[in-house]
Formats: C-alpha cells, structure tokens, sequence
C-alpha cells in the first residue's frame, strides 16, 4: 500500500463521515405533511397529525401505511424482505420510509421542493 | 502464433472465474440490505493490470452477461444494477491505471473501482427504481463501504496478479 492509496482511503472515509451528517440537512427538512409516491409518481398527501391509514397500490400488491399520534409507519407490505416494515417510525423530524420491490417512497417532511418556495415580483 | 492461443486461453480463464464469481455472488442470501462485495471485481482488477484496458472491459462486460444468463436476471433491474456498476468501475480504474500508476498501488485502483462502482449503481438504481432526492442518502453509505470492499479486493487482486505471474512466467 502506497501513501496515495492510503490517502485516497482516508479521503473516502472522511467524505463518507462529512457527508453523513451534512446530507440529512439538505434532503430531510422537518414538516408534518406525509407525501406518499408509487411508482415514481405522487399518489397523495397527507397530514401526520390526522389519524388514518392509507392503501398504497405498486407492481407487487397493497403497501400499508399507517398515519397514527403524529407518526408515520408501514405496517404491512406485500414485498419479501419486509424491510420498509422494520424501518420503525417517522415523526416531525422528517424522513424516508422505502419500500425498493414495490416502488414506494412515504417521505415525512416540508412541503415538496417541486412547489415553489417563495415567488418575488 | 502460440502467443495468442496462450492469450486466448488466459482471458477465457479469466472471464470464467469472473463469471462464477459472479454468479455465486448473485445467489448469496441478502443479508445487509442489498450490500454485496463485489468480489468479481478482483478479477477485472487483475485483467486490467497483466493485459490492459480493453480486455478487462471485455471480462467485466462478459461476467455480467453470462452471470445474469446463469441466474436468469438478463435484462432485469439487478443486471442493469450490475452493467451500470461494472462499467463505471471499469472506466474509473482504467483512467486511474492510465493517469496514476506510479502513485497508487492495486489496492488504490481498487478503492477508485468500488466507489464508482456504487456511484454508478446509486444513479441507475435512482434512474429506475426510485426517482427521488432520497436516494442521496445512501451516499456516505456507499462510500464507506466502498471503501471497505475495496480494500478488500485490492489486496486479494494484489495476490492474484503475483500468483498469475509466477504461474504463468508473464
């Protein structure tokens, strides 16, 4: 192993740790609007402090998603893995519930970054 | 005219362990989310290194194609997973063979292929699979696994080039 390669090994991890806890900033703001997404396309939004449940359809079956106390959580799923079931959780804080095989994305945050943020005239 | 059947033979060798690698790899259970080691990549690494770029290209090309034969996956999201990821593993060590030879050992090419590698799925895998800004996330991730995995593989490519070596008198 030669400096550069233990150098260019440092760089990764330090990039890695750096953008570790920068990107979380950017991607995940706090809000409490729930925006659902099946296949790549936007299927509803939603309030996190309203009680419901909602059938989310994808190529596989029905993802279930359970909007309950303030907190966001998929509650069953037709996928194999079940990891978007365990992903625990999501409350105002923010964050991405996952679920790859059936193309959903539940994301927990501000409103969209495709709406405008502010308009001047 | 012995020259080129040794040739010959030496890089179908090649792209059949390459290819098994491959394959074996595809059927390991997925234990860490979708996290594998890429293992096959030592042996384009090592193509890269005793005969040059275009042949490693040829054997990283060829082990996703008949990898994804073998496991059925032709033309599924895994194989274009795999194709995007061989690719700009490939083309990130060919250029860093080429530009930084003198600088970094195997095991820097090495590092330099694993992380394009994952850069390379992440952007295919938000080009189909999840068109979203979220997907950024699993960029430190990648990184430092990248990291690891290329470590790894650049010192297992290190022993293999020297074995290939002494075996074969090149």
């Amino acid at each position: 192993m030669t400096r550069a390669d233990a150098a260019l090994l440092t760089a990764l991890v330090l990039t890695a740790g750096i953008l570790f806890v920068l990107l979380p900033r950017y991607v995940i703001s706090g809000g409490s609007t729930v925006e659902v997404s099946s296949d790549n396309v936007l299927y509803g939004r939603y309030s996190l402090n309203k009680n419901r449940v909602v059938n989310v359809p994808g190529p596989l079956g029905e993802t279930v998603l359970d909007i309950r106390d303030g907190t966001a959580f998929i509650r069953s799923s037709p996928c194999k893995n079940k990891q978007c079931v365990h992903m625990g959780r999501l409350d105002h804080k923010g964050g991405l519930l996952v679920c790859v095989p059936n193309r959903v994305v539940v994301r927990v945050g501000g409103e969209s970054s495709d709406e405008l943020d502010a308009v001047s005239r | 005219m012995t020259g080129r059947v040794e040739r010959l033979t030496r890089m179908a060798l090649l792209l059949a362990l390459a290819t098994v690698i491959h394959t074996v790899e595809a059927l390991l259970p997925v234990t860490a989310g979708w996290f594998r080691p890429g293992l096959a990549n030592i042996v384009g690494l090592t193509t890269l290194f005793l005969y040059g770029f275009k042949e490693a290209l040829f054997v990283t090309l060829g082990r996703v194609f008949l990898g994804s034969l073998a496991t059925g996956l032709f033309g599924s999201p895994a194989f274009l997973l795999s194709l995007s990821g061989g690719v700009s593993a490939m083309a990130a060590m060919g250029s860093a063979h080429r530009y930084g030879r003198r600088r970094f050992s195997v095991i820097g090419i090495s590092l330099f292929g694993a992380v394009f590698h994952n850069i390379g799925q992440l952007f295919m895998a938000y080009l189909l699979i999840i068109r979203h800004e979220g997907v950024l996330l699993l960029l430190p991730v990648m990184i430092l696994t990248a990291a690891g995995t290329g470590l790894i593989n650049g010192v297992a490519a290190r022993f293999f080039i020297d074995h290939f070596r002494k075996v074969t008198r090149m």
